[in-house]
């Protein structure tokens, strides 16, 4: 008797562990703000899951099921999976630095990101800062050579938590594209 | 003279009921399928200031019946590399929360496209009107389905006919 009530209760215990466990919908969200005389205001809030299901639906010119061809012949001579494998078996640090008078290019690794950082001081300034998974550029780098696989790429930025992932700030625009579990813009 | 009278009353009474029962059975059947609703105000002065549709879906179903085949043909071939994506985005989107999903400010004029209720909510506010749309989720892969199903295989009577057509 005993036994069939822990039984029981174990099923029910695995049961809500399962329903507590599951994925809180992601949120895959684009804030866009542009000043001056063309002053223009983008939002964007997507769930990850609704982009997953939808993407490999989409059949256009450079882009079919979820992957995007390109059209730059120069990539085809970089061996970036190569690179990004040789990359993510690093120690954290800091690999490229390029300096340029005052403009500064930075590409890093610290703590499972691949970290760029760009900040262009002459002409029109402007400040660049990307923070992604290296488990998803692996993926976005994942189809052919000529391929960038944004499914996959998706699909691996649901596995992380929120996290801030390209801000772009120059003179008059600011664009901020992060992963949340929420639905609203902050 | 008296029965008789009372027989009509009786036989009124009946048709009164059986109009009723129809026509109530008609309006559910009509708007169990949603309402797509359409909102247009006017700003500037002059003309209609305010204009508000609401169209059954199931009218919508029954509008297709009477497109012309050429446009409705048409539109199925446009629309027919969307149509999956199209289905499956409307169906999820029925699975997310009450949201905004996009908004594009620009000259002060705005664009919003939300989920509300059920409904996709297109609202457009210009310096000159304002616009909201309201289109319920789950009619738009029925929709699509009966748009997709159009026979458009055509003689080539109505394909000449089809042709003349201004």
């Amino acid at each position: 008797m005993v036994k069939r009530y822990a039984c029981f209760v174990g099923i029910f215990l695995f049961g809500a562990a399962a329903v507590w466990s599951a994925p809180a919908d992601r949120w895959l969200h684009v804030k866009v703000e542009k000043s001056g005389v063309d002053a223009e205001n983008v939002r964007i809030n997507v769930p990850l899951a609704f982009i997953e299901k939808v993407l490999p639906l989409i059949q256009a010119d450079e882009f079919q099921r979820g992957k995007v061809q390109l059209a730059d012949k120069e990539l085809d001579r970089v061996d970036l999976r190569g690179i990004l494998d040789a990359v993510s078996t690093l120690p954290d640090s800091e690999f490229v630095t390029v300096q340029k008078g005052q403009d500064i290019v930075r590409v890093a690794k610290a703590n499972g990101y691949l970290l760029v950082k760009s900040d262009q001081k002459t002409g029109k300034s402007q400040k660049v800062s990307a923070r992604i998974p290296i488990p998803v550029v692996q993926a976005l780098l994942s189809g052919s050579k000529d391929q960038l696989n944004i499914l996959a790429a998706i699909k691996a930025l649901g596995d992380y938590g929120d996290s801030e992932l390209v801000t772009v700030d120059d003179n008059d625009t600011r664009v901020r594209i992060w992963v949340d579990g929420q639905n609203l813009t902050r | 003279m008296f029965s008789g009278i009372k027989i009509l009353v009786a036989l009124l009474a009946g048709f009164t009921m059986c109009f009723l029962q129809t026509a109530v059975a008609t309006t559910v059947l009509v708007y169990s399928a949603g309402t797509v609703q359409l909102q247009v105000h006017r700003k500037d002065a002059g003309g209609i200031k305010h204009i508000f549709l609401p169209v059954p879906v199931s009218v919508l179903h029954l509008g297709l019946y009477f497109l012309p085949k050429r446009e409705l043909c048409q539109a199925a071939s446009e629309l027919k590399p969307w149509r999956p994506a199209l289905a499956v985005a409307a169906s999820e989107l029925q699975r997310i929360p009450d949201t905004l999903l996009l908004k594009v400010e620009k000259n002060n004029e705005t664009v919003e496209i939300t989920k509300q209720d059920e409904s996709l909510v297109v609202d457009v506010d210009t310096r000159r009107e304002t616009v909201h749309l309201a289109f319920p989720l789950r009619a738009i892969g029925s929709l699509l389905e009966r748009i997709g199903n159009a026979e458009c295989r055509m003689t080539n009577a109505e394909f000449r006919m089809s042709n003349d057509e201004p």
